[in-house]
């Protein structure tokens, strides 16, 4: 409480001596800040610390998981040289365009690789995020209160009425224009003077930081992050609809019967109604997949080096569109085809024990 | 939108090398047919568009003689929208330039897909297992990749091909974005488009054809008055789902240069720098697909009679 009292203190308030106890109340809310911006820290930290540890736990898994790789990587190695060496004797005029997909110098198939995992990162980061969006939509669609409902029913017809592209831009640009209007709002600078942010982080050397927060000017929005929210937004919107349709699919009198038996609520939803929901909602969740697969390769427009952006930046370095336009739908085609085999799976897995027709 | 130079090639252009043998005459013949095909296509195509700018034309006139007419009742509405909201009052007619052009190309593709759907659906259900494996695999192809990547692959892959198409006098086709989008979009429509109709048939029940049957109705007769307008009936809510999302996928053709609604919109805000565009655009898309969804439920409602609430009889 010293620190806050010091004469380096009161020189950065604007108004020091004649406003008491508008000073007190701007000395009260920069503490609370202050200590929100600190716990803020612990956890960070804490989190930084689990995280290390589960990476100190996984360690030699990785090792070993990695010798396993680095073996598989020289077997299928040396399948891929002999493969080479036929074509190369078989069909010498294929040559070129196979190295130029290859791994090797002059070859983009790392280039592609690297986009494909970005691809994949925000396909399965949007479908868990989407996925927690359309149960709680789900919810309030289906929640007795109409407020929740009108929510609910105006959150899915915008995102399902405007095209992925033009939401994603208008994430993009939204959150930017969106923070710079707060910050101009809230005049950031003067509000940080005003509560002495910086000094009071300054106790715990964290002051440097907050300097650097408090003279924001412009965001530059991370275009993953911003792929990543409009895509799981759209995935939202959608997974909702499914899993209402699929909620209400569940048969009434079920659920009636299970509550007649003594079963608690709980149990009704654990037992009863989400195993029959997974058996109605797969086949749509399957499709909203596959669409948010192929909703991905959109986010190439706002920069983000994914597997669509690298195969045009190899385009506008070989000159050669027709092979990595085409080897790119064919490695979609591989990611979708794998995705419809593992859905196939799962709906017979959801509803085992349900008699054929 | 600048409909390119479809002059009719003379019918014997593919025609192989005369040579002797009954070999050589089925090629010729086929090569006549074939090369009479795409003349044919060119003709029909050359007709449409040129039809096609008629009525754009027709309509454009009719759009100036009402804005003449109505001068006094818009121009002052016009004042207060340029005095209180300057970029909807310099930006807003370059949209709806671009909302008609994603009009024009969604009902084209939609037109030219429905149409190809049609084989593709009769395709996949045929007992020949070739034919089914190529239809198998179109759909597969089109429904797997990106958009995205169909229109970059069509329209920067064909540049590579140039003398092939150059030779079929295709080449003015496919040096345009705009049909180079509207290709894409029609071919990937399509493959959808038959998906829904092979449910459309296979929804028909089974005990309807067979009652059908026991009536002693002629297979077409079947065809005509049980399974079509049953397989309509199923299709027609998936159908309708189909049109919003071409209108929304449309919005990709802005990736290669087109001036539709996201292409204005993307235009405006680069000059303006102006967030609001991307709201009116936002505006323009929502009216567009929300109204498409009422008029189809409206369709919906009429084309299932057994839904609607029994007429009074008077008795």
């Amino acid at each position: 409480m010293t620190a806050a009292l010091s004469p380096t203190m009161n020189t950065d308030l604007p108004v020091p001596v004649e406003a008491g106890l508008g000073t007190f109340l701007a000395d009260v809310a920069g503490w609370l800040i202050a200590a929100l911006a600190s716990l803020f820290h612990v956890i960070g930290l804490a989190f930084g610390l689990i995280f290390d540890l589960i990476g100190l736990l996984w360690w030699p898994i990785g090792q070993v998981l990695g010798f396993g790789l680095d073996a598989l990587g020289l077997v299928f190695g040396g399948i891929g040289s002999a493969l080479y060496d036929v074509i190369g004797a078989e069909f010498p005029a294929a040559l070129p365009y196979i190295d130029l997909l290859g791994f090797g110098r002059g070859g983009w198939g790392d280039d592609l690789w690297q986009g494909l995992q970005l691809t994949m990162q925000l396909a399965v980061i949007a479908l868990a995020v989407g996925l927690t969006i359309g149960f709680l939509g789900a919810g309030a669609k289906l929640a007795p209160s109409k407020f929740l409902n009108r929510v609910g029913n105006l959150y899915t017809v915008l995102v399902r009425g405007l095209p992925e592209l033009l939401t994603l831009l208008l994430i993009y640009y939204g959150i930017q224009f969106g923070i710079q209007a707060l910050i101009e709002l809230i005049r950031l600078p003067e509000l940080c003077a005003a509560v002495g942010l910086a000094d009071k982080l300054d106790l715990v050397g964290l002051g440097d930081g907050a300097r650097a927060f408090c003279a924001t000017e412009t965001v530059d929005v991370s275009s993953f992050v911003a792929g990543i929210i409009a895509l799981s937004l759209v995935f939202g919107a959608f997974a909702t609809e499914v899993l209402r349709g699929a909620i209400l699919a569940v048969p009434k009198g079920q659920l009636e019967a299970a509550r007649a038996i003594g079963m608690s609520r709980a149990l009704v939803i654990r037992r009863i109604l989400v195993p029959q929901v997974w058996r109605f909602a797969l086949p749509g969740l399957g499709n909203l997949w596959l669409n948010l697969v192929k909703d991905t390769s959109l986010v190439s427009v706002i920069a983000l080096d994914e597997l669509m952006r690298k195969t045009s930046i190899a385009v506008g370095v070989t000159k050669e569109p027709f092979l990595f336009y085409g080897a790119t739908c064919l490695l979609y085609l591989v990611v979708t085809g794998i995705s419809m085999t593992v859905f196939a799976r799962a709906e017979r897995w959801a509803s085992r024990g349900v008699r054929r027709a | 939108m600048e409909p390119p130079d479809v002059a009719p090639l003379p019918p014997d252009v593919a025609m192989p090398p005369a040579g002797d043998g009954f070999l050589d005459m089925v090629l010729h013949a086929i090569g006549a047919f074939f090369s009479g095909l795409l003349w044919l296509l060119e003709v029909v195509i050359g007709a449409l568009v040129w039809a096609g700018g008629q009525f754009k034309h027709a309509l454009r006139e009719v759009w100036l003689f009402l804005g003449d007419i109505l001068s006094p009742l818009l121009d002052p509405i016009g004042a207060l929208i340029m005095e209180h909201m300057p970029i909807l009052g310099k930006y807003g007619p370059k949209l709806l330039d671009g909302l008609w052009t994603t009009v024009e190309l969604v009902t084209l593709a939609l037109l030219i897909g429905g149409l190809l759907a049609v084989p593709v659906a009769l395709a996949l259900s045929t007992r020949f297992t070739p034919i089914r494996w190529v239809a198998t695999a179109y759909i597969f192809f089109f429904r797997g990749t990106p958009l995205l990547a169909q229109i970059f692959l069509i329209y920067y892959g064909s540049g590579q091909f140039r003398d092939f198409f150059e030779g079929l006098g295709l080449w003015g086709v496919f040096r345009e974005a705009y049909w180079c989008a509207l290709i894409a979009f029609s071919l990937n429509t399509a493959a959808y488009t038959a998906e829904i109709l092979r449910g459309g048939i296979l929804g028909v029940p089974a005990g309807e054809i067979e009652a059908a049957k026991a009536l002693g109705m002629s297979r077409f007769m079947i065809l005509r008055r049980v399974i079509l307008p049953g397989a309509y009936r199923i299709a027609l809510p998936a159908y309708g789902n189909e049109i919003i999302l071409m209108i929304k996928a449309s919005a990709v053709a802005m990736v290669v240069t087109i001036l539709d609604l996201m292409g204005q919109t993307k235009r405006a805000y680069a000059q303006s720098f102006s967030f609001d565009v991307y709201l009116y655009a936002a505006l323009l898309y929502l009216l567009l697909t929300w109204g498409l969804s009422r008029a189809w439920k409206r369709l919906e409602d009429w084309m299932n009679p057994q839904r609607r609430p029994p007429a009074h009889t008077g008795g």
